[in-house]
């Protein structure tokens, strides 16, 4: 029996999946030049922190650091806090700008009737973007363990487990961005804004403790502070599975909520820009 | 009178044609309320980042600091390269980024047909850019001064001139990066690669001299270098890499120098991409 077109199964959304990153691969390696700069930034970004630390701290290690998180050696810790939130800023920086490039090449609406979900038609893109945040990062990691020699203890099942949970969130904060660009079309600087606001809430370059305590209370709802804390613990202080289960827990019940709030306020912007008839705009 | 002929260049049409690109550049941006709003706040979450980072690293304890600037100012040291960034990055890549979203937009044919200037047609759009800047940089300096009572103290017409000077030098890099632009099509990631590399070089967070010696000889090479220092000399009287009168002397060279050789260089480009018919592709 042949299928319907318009019938959606896991086999046609697997298709689109693999459509959307066929397309975004060819689009990347179009510019060949892209690749080439990519690979270094993402270590240019962690040896800018690395001198930052060096000319303020004057050592590799920082004492008031391991008085407030455990660990002196700073390196590994902001080294961390931007392997975890670069999956999160490709993520929401991915759905962004793809849903603003279908705007401005004028195909967004034909993707819109297309008989796909709206979870594939906003994350597909994402997929690529994991696999290619996840191949820098293990590059800049490889160079820093080759020339700092830091102590990790590289659980591979625990760190699997925080990055998927984590991905959940990253998911979650990825569709929120795309209602946002449905109805406010341009939102780059709106997108640093909200990445900046993550990045210090979660403490992906600092320990939460320095923040004032409101807003320390705010970090405690962000699903990206637990994931930074138990990722640290895991490499720097070798702490197993079991000790983070409580945290892990937390992450799955911040990410699960921040997922259902994020899609029901997409459906909701998107309700408002078909009705005013500005989904094709921009 | 006699009829002034459209194709007639005269300062009054190089005028008006400045003004209207200024005011499509405030349409633009009125009509992305969002990411307007959004780009007013987007300075303080990145000095907040900054501050916080180095506040969690140091812990107070500044000697390393103080032993190679002479300050313990820590927040106008970050405050004055962070100013400083702000309206270099618009002389590098303002001209550059417009050129490419004439191109996406596919308006750059038609404009670089119009009766102006190249100087004209180059610069219009950074303008505006500019305006954007000195208002983010006047609500920073608003901003800080309500939390946390800094003021800007120190030789400000100084600092003033050191910005002009700076600009008009990178004026050069700038019409070079839009020949490049023209020829390579896709530049946002060698734009993205070169704001991490300048900053990591001419030491826009730090003092150049923690950086490897090979690495402090291209630093001394280029002259951006030696703006965010006296930028530091004239706000903060940090310690010189080199006496300030012959910082100031590179500067001034700087600014004669290489928007001349920058123009050559976006001319000879757009000559080669008119040839090749490839000035209307992106």
């Amino acid at each position: 029996m042949r299928e319907s077109l318009t019938r959606r199964t896991l086999n046609s959304e697997l298709k689109v999946l693999l459509a959307f990153n066929r397309r975004e691969f060819i689009n990347y390696v179009r510019y060949p030049l892209n690749p080439v700069f990519d690979l270094l930034m993402e270590p240019l970004y962690f040896v800018n922190w690395l001198l930052i630390g060096l000319f303020y701290v004057g050592a590799p290690t920082s004492t008031n650091l391991m008085v407030m998180a455990g660990t002196g050696d700073y390196i590994s810790y902001l080294f961390l806090g931007g392997v975890l939130m670069s999956f999160a800023r490709g993520a929401v920086d991915t759905v962004g700008n793809s849903l603003r490039t279908e705007m401005r090449t004028g195909t967004l609406e034909s993707c819109w009737i297309a008989p796909i979900s709206r979870f594939t038609l906003l994350t597909g893109r994402i997929v690529l973007n994991l696999v290619f945040m996840a191949a820098f990062n293990l590059l800049s990691g490889l160079l820093i363990y080759a020339i700092f020699h830091p102590v990790w203890n590289l659980d591979w099942t625990a760190l699997f487990l925080i990055l998927i949970l984590t991905l959940l969130s990253n998911y979650s904060f990825g569709i929120l961005m795309g209602g946002v660009v449905v109805i406010f079309k341009e939102i780059w600087s709106f997108r640093q804004l909200f990445m900046s606001a993550l990045w210090i809430l979660a403490g992906a370059s600092f320990p939460v403790e320095v923040l004032p305590a409101w807003a320390q209370s705010l970090s405690r709802i962000v699903p990206y502070y637990y994931s930074l804390r138990d990722f640290r613990a895991v490499v720097l202080k070798g702490s197993t599975l079991s000790e983070l289960s409580g945290d892990l827990l937390l992450l799955l019940v911040f990410s699960s909520v921040s997922m259902m709030l994020s899609y029901a306020l997409f459906k909701r912007l998107e309700r408002i820009a078909k009705r005013k008839g500005t989904l094709g705009l921009y | 009178m006699r009829p002034v002929s459209l194709s007639k260049r005269s300062f009054r049409s190089e005028a008006r044609v400045v003004v209207a690109g200024v005011v499509a550049d405030l349409k633009h941006m009125r009509a992305y309320m969002l990411n307007f709003v959004g780009s007013l706040f987007v300075p303080l979450t990145f000095l907040a980042t900054f501050y916080l980072t180095v506040s969690a690293l140091t812990g107070g304890d500044l000697s390393k600091f103080h032993e190679i600037t002479g300050s313990y100012d820590i927040f106008a040291y970050m405050l004055v390269g962070y100013i400083f960034t702000s309206y270099v990055d618009d002389a590098l890549f303002a001209i550059g980024e417009n050129l490419k979203g004439m191109m996406v937009y596919g308006v750059f044919e038609s404009i670089s047909m119009v009766p102006i200037s190249r100087i004209t047609f180059l610069v219009m759009n950074t303008l505006s850019t500019y305006i954007w800047t000195t208002i983010y940089t006047s609500m920073i300096l608003v901003s800080v001064w309500l939390l946390f009572g800094f003021v800007l103290r120190g030789n400000l017409p100084l600092a003033a001139l050191v910005i002009v000077l700076s600009v008009v030098a990178l004026y050069g890099f700038g019409f070079f990066y839009a020949g490049f632009a023209i020829q390579l099509k896709e530049t946002f990631k060698l734009s993205s690669t070169i704001r991490f590399m300048v900053p990591i070089i001419c030491g826009y967070s730090y003092s150049i001299v923690i950086l490897p010696a090979q690495i402090q000889t291209i630093s001394r090479i280029i002259p951006l270098t030696y703006s965010v220092d006296m930028m530091r000399f004239s706000i903060l009287a940090t310690i010189p890499l080199i006496p300030t009168h012959l910082e100031l002397l590179i500067l001034a060279l700087s600014a004669l120098v290489f928007p001349y050789l920058g123009y050559r260089t976006y001319l000879k480009l757009e000559a080669r991409a008119r040839k090749e018919g490839a000035l209307g592709r992106y």
